[in-house]
């Protein structure tokens, strides 16, 4: 029973251990606002990712967005097609931000005649100002082989934080 | 009447893996999310809700609720140290009204589901477990984790997958000594208050799964030893204050990690200070904006927290790595600078930096 007990506080420990590690690898600094007053307000968030060109033949899918990550798969039909989905970003609340992380990340199986690429995103976003990411996914024009598969499935993570001193 | 328990017992197993099921494949779409399951719980409640259940102990409900109400009161508190969000779940009284039904019933439901098979399986620790690992996946988003960077993955295993763990063993336990209303309403105050508080403390993920897990901790104890003890024997006294000390411990190395005391640690990643510090070994760093030429400082540039030593200060901070040839060409003002070195120790970065390289790796 005693043996229990110790096993049992020793797994907690390493479980709480195991989290501060976590966090001081990948946290960003904590700000102790220190306030009774509520003096701004955080609230950036993607508000909409749209296809705006999709060629004949194509499929944009039914992209899906949380407030920092977008996915979607777009299935083009021969060389030289190209989707481009349009994400909108804002920044809804009253505290400014900087953009801290963008990572698009393929699926695994994904084939290399399609590609994609992205616009530049704003690196500010003040409070109130909205910005658009521009992905290109494009079928490569002078690939040699028609895969059988013909979709791209691509997953994104874009993370504002707060910018310094606002 | 036998064949009537094992019938019952049946059921209730039956309505716990369908909810099981009907969570993995479904709980991505908010038809489920709002409407589905919340009335999948409203009719178990109606239909088999009505069995002669003995009532808790008052002693037991009146500590669940002077519990549920001192950590929601800490919870609102935590606000005005940490700062305040507006609460995005909730905008009109519709939302708040989605919300509470999305959550509120299958929390009543799965209580009730899960304190009548503890009960009528007390003795097999194996039957246990298992519907407390079925209870644990029907919580989990699975939406989140399909739609997850390795990144991301890892802040919701800390915020929300380990303290649904947690919390689950402590309810189950609950629920072998106790009443489902003990854990409906634990879970009631803490889980609820975020759907219809208008602005919520201002949490991030480190801070809601480590204070998730010490008040797990924090319930259990408290039960065990002043609640539960009573039907049993005498405890030790070393046996009594061993849990205090692991909840202070714990407590005080998350205000450590959180930066609130004026030291705080840093992994480091490169040999660029050897021979000093070295990649692997953890610095303690003193919080401060007073520094002179030789001392060895942490400054923030480009969202990367860097540790070298102070050469000179001109229009702005010159550094230099101690095993650099070189100084740092870096811009550096007076506002990236977060502190001074103090000591370091050796080797307790590495689980940091393992860490670091299994989830900034490329899927």
């Amino acid at each position: 029973m005693r043996r229990n007990k110790i096993i049992f506080l020793i797994a907690f420990l390493a479980t709480i251990i195991l989290m501060a590690v976590g966090y001081s690898t990948f946290a960003t600094d904590f700000t102790i606002n220190g306030t009774t007053e509520i003096t701004g307000e955080w609230d950036v968030r993607i508000t909409n990712i749209a296809a705006t060109q999709v060629p004949d033949g194509c499929d944009a899918g039914t992209p899906i967005f949380t407030k920092d990550s977008i996915k979607f798969s777009a299935k083009l039909n021969k060389p030289g097609d190209e989707i481009i989905y349009e994400v909108t970003i804002e920044n809804l609340g009253t505290i400014d931000a900087e953009l801290q992380t963008i990572i698009f990340t393929e699926e695994i199986d994904g084939i290399e005649e399609i590609n994609y690429t992205t616009s530049e995103l704003k690196k500010d976003l003040n409070a109130g100002d909205s910005t658009t990411l521009n992905i290109m996914v494009t079928y490569v024009k002078n690939t040699e082989s028609i895969p059988d598969v013909k979709t791209k499935t691509l997953t994104g993570i874009i993370q504002y934080v707060q910018k310094e001193n606002s | 009447m036998f064949r009537k328990k094992i019938l019952k017992k049946q059921k209730l197993f039956f309505i716990l893996i369908l909810y099981m099921l009907s969570h993995i494949f479904l709980s991505a779409y908010n038809f489920y999310t709002y409407f589905l399951s919340p009335l999948f719980w409203l009719g178990f409640l109606l239909i088999f809700y009505h069995q002669d259940l003995k009532l808790p102990k008052k002693n037991e409900i009146s500590i669940a609720l002077t519990i549920s109400v001192i950590f929601f009161i800490l919870y609102l508190v935590s606000g005005f140290i940490l700062g305040f969000n507006k609460n995005l779940d909730n905008h009109t009284l519709i939302d708040i009204f989605k919300n509470l039904e999305k959550v509120i019933l299958p929390i009543w439901g799965i209580e009730i589901v899960r304190y009548e098979l503890i009960k009528s399986n007390k003795n097999y620790l194996g039957i246990n477990i298992l519907i407390t690992i079925i209870i644990i996946i029907s919580e989990i988003n699975f939406k989140n984790l399909f739609l997850s960077h390795n990144i991301i993955f890892l802040h919701y295993l800390i915020s929300v997958i380990i303290p649904i763990i947690f919390q689950n063993i402590l309810f189950t336990y609950l629920s072998l000594n106790s009443h489902y209303d003990t854990a409906i309403i634990i879970r009631l105050f803490t889980e609820v208050p975020k759907y219809f508080l208008p602005i919520i403390p201002y949490n991030n993920w480190f801070i809601e799964g480590a204070f998730a897990i010490i008040k797990v901790l924090i319930i259990y104890y408290l039960f065990k030893y002043f609640i539960f003890s009573r039907k049993n024997i005498y405890y030790s006294k070393g046996s009594i204050i061993l849990y205090p000390l692991t909840i202070i411990a714990s407590i005080l190395l998350v205000l450590f990690m959180l930066g609130l005391f004026n030291y705080k640690p840093i992994a480091i990643l490169s040999n660029s200070m050897d021979p000093t510090f070295r990649r692997g070994d953890i610095v303690i760093y003193k919080k401060t904006k007073s520094i002179l030429p030789g001392d060895i400082i942490v400054f923030k540039y480009e969202n990367q927290n860097i540790i070298h030593r102070l050469v000179s200060i001109n229009e702005y901070y010159i550094t230099k790595g101690d095993a650099n040839i070189n100084v740092d060409h870096l811009k550096i003002k007076k506002e990236d600078i977060k502190g001074v070195y103090q000591f370091h120790i050796k080797y307790l970065g590495y689980p940091s930096i393992w860490l670091n390289d299994f989830f900034t790796k490329e899927n």
